[in-house]
């Protein structure tokens, strides 16, 4: 091998050295969101799903004013960082799925008004609540890992 | 078929770093990239333009807590070429 070959493939090594730890750095910047304020966004849509669904509207504003609060406290934290995280999805993924999720969450609260009324099952509202603070909750979690095993596969 | 290509504009050390940090996120902040890559204004601004002028990079300005902030981000053409440079890079490392 000659001389130049060796100083091309170590200067291509060095390269990807640069490249591999510039990636980590970026990655590590990407603070995802702690489990503990997903865990409360799930449980403040688990419980306003729960209260419409048995038909007591009384917490309602204040509970949406609190999901909107926490949800600009996630974009907020994500913008002060001053990285944002690429969305592996597609447009088209992310407009089917939110098309399915919204139709979803108002299902949820007439399903549980229509086993409280005619079922009298009232416990119903609040399986639902909990099944959604549930789901939302293993979101969280299920992102939280997912950015976990890019680090640790970047760093590698 | 090209399954890679080597790219003068990328390999630069700076150029790199920059292409480095960007292709695994959406978009990062100018100051982001500054510290990263710890150079001046001046020199990491030359460095965008240059990856803008051949349209690697794009920005996009924006307010963050009532401060102006410059975000960049890799387009399509970018995060290709950058992906056809890095498997150059393996090709070549492979070759040893």
């Amino acid at each position: 091998m000659t001389e130049k070959k060796q100083i091309q493939t170590k200067e291509a090594q060095e390269a990807l050295d640069s490249i591999n730890e510039m990636k980590y750095a970026g990655l590590k910047r990407v603070l995802p969101t702690p489990i503990w304020l997903g865990a409360i966004l799930g449980i403040l849509i688990g419980t306003q799903i729960a209260l419409l669904g048995a038909e007591i509207r009384t917490y309602n504003t204040i509970l949406i004013v609190l999901i909107v609060i926490m949800v600009i406290a996630i974009i907020n934290k994500t913008q002060s960082t001053g990285v944002a995280e690429r969305i592996l999805f597609s447009k088209r993924t992310i407009i089917i799925s939110l098309t399915c999720t919204i139709p979803l969450y108002f299902l949820a609260i007439i399903s549980g008004q229509y086993l409280n009324n005619h079922f009298e099952y009232n416990c119903a509202s609040v399986v639902i609540g909990f099944f959604f603070t549930i789901v939302i909750w293993s979101l969280m979690i299920g992102a939280y890992r997912a950015y976990n095993k890019r680090l640790n596969t970047s760093r590698s | 078929m090209v399954h890679s290509k080597f790219d003068p504009i990328i390999h630069a050390p700076n150029r790199l770093q920059i292409c480095a940090l960007l292709s695994p996120l959406d978009q990062v902040e100018f100051r982001v990239i500054r510290e990263e890559l710890d150079v001046s204004d001046s020199v990491l601004s030359k460095h965008i333009k240059q990856l803008e002028d051949v349209g690697y990079i794009k920005q996009k300005k924006s307010k963050v807590n009532g401060r102006a902030c410059r975000w960049f981000h890799l387009t399509d053409k970018g995060r290709s070429a950058f992906e056809l440079h890095v498997e150059e890079l393996k090709r070549i490392v492979s070759d040893l």
